[in-house]
């Protein structure tokens, strides 16, 4: 198996609210962003949905991040648990421009069986 | 089954003499049904120097033996600040249990958690549901129980008590932490960057070396 296949993905998707599609986006980059690759997380993807900015409309983002391996997830994890800039931003900064958020961790789906072999 | 717990952290140079004691006085309770009384291994996480776990088959039963003697000597050992450095303890009936392989000269593990943030009914049971799918996934897990506190102190006013019992240490440090069950599916309850995350960001995990099995005994009784 390739080690792309073994990568493990985070994905933020947020739908911000009216109008704030793109300062949201802003702001993500600029103040959760650099934390996050300091953790060892790659952002590889920003994905929005229409693909143009809505200035009345709700607009939904996608942020994928990969993890080279399981260290590098638990790793991330414990940092950010113990970072209070990362509950300032989920709990303080962020929601202001949000309207739902959810947060994934996958793999890909030819990599489930060699993790569940452990 | 009603169980006492204590994770005990000891000032240096307390702890030999500490753990001789609070072993002594734990084979003397009356009506003891299981007693563990036992150093941390290196590598836990808020997880003291010692692990003191008796099961009894009631609150009534818990309640005299801690009235007897050697029950009052533990309760003033275990208070004497000028040894105790931290306590987290808690009393819980036994929740759900699972597993019945012995592990001659295993490891038993605790994690005290604090489900505080939004615990409505639903998502306790939600947070339950998916823990207690992890040792049907994680092989290494010879015995557990998920407990909820009737009483708790130290730290964090402490909610869960999910234990296990593993042949030997890999068997936690390995499969449990790796398997995606752990790190894709009951870590959500866990990581303050999930919007629904359920647990406080402090908690106990603790273990110890045991040469006997201590959890889910109650068809044995």
């Amino acid at each position: 198996m390739s080690v792309e296949h073994r990568l493990i993905y985070v994905i933020d998707e947020i739908v911000a609210k009216p109008g704030k599609g793109k300062i949201f986006c802003d702001a993500y980059m600029a103040r959760y962003v650099p934390g996050a690759q300091e953790r060892g997380m790659t952002l590889v993807h920003q994905l929005v949905e229409p693909a143009m900015w809505l200035p009345e409309g709700t607009n939904r983002l996608f942020f994928i991040w990969a993890q080279s391996d399981l260290g590098a997830v638990w790793g991330a994890k414990q940092r950010a648990r113990l970072d209070p800039d990362v509950e300032h931003w989920w709990q303080e900064e962020a929601p202001a421009f949000i309207e739902t958020r959810q947060r994934y961790t996958l793999a890909e789906a030819a990599a489930l069986t060699e993790f569940d072999n452990v | 089954m009603y169980n006492l717990l204590k994770v005990i952290g000891v000032a240096n140079g307390h702890q030999n003499g500490f753990g001789a004691t609070l072993a002594e006085l734990s084979r003397c309770l009356p009506g003891a049904i299981r007693c563990l009384a036992a150093p941390t291994l290196p590598g836990t996480y808020n997880g003291g120097d010692f692990i003191w776990r008796v099961s009894f088959a009631d609150d009534v039963a818990a309640n005299a033996a801690m009235a007897s003697e050697p029950g009052a000597a533990i309760r003033e050992l275990t208070a004497n600040n000028a040894m105790v450095i931290s306590l987290d303890e808690a009393e819980f009936e036994t929740g759900h249990a699972g597993g019945c392989q012995d592990a001659a000269g295993g490891l038993y593990r605790i994690a005290m958690f604090c489900a505080n943030r939004d615990p409505t009914p639903e998502r306790l049971a939600a947070f339950t549901r998916d823990t207690l799918v992890m040792p049907a996934h994680v092989r290494t897990i010879l015995r557990w129980e998920l407990s909820q506190a009737a009483t708790a102190s130290g730290a964090m006013p402490w909610t869960h008590l999910w234990e296990q019992e593993y042949a030997d240490r890999a068997g936690l440090e390995g499969a449990y932490m790796l398997h995606p069950v752990h790190w894709a599916h009951v870590e959500r309850w866990f990581d303050t960057e999930y919007p629904d995350y359920l647990v406080a960001p402090r908690l106990v995990h603790s273990f110890c070396a045991t040469d006997q099995a201590i959890l889910n005994q109650e068809a044995r009784q």
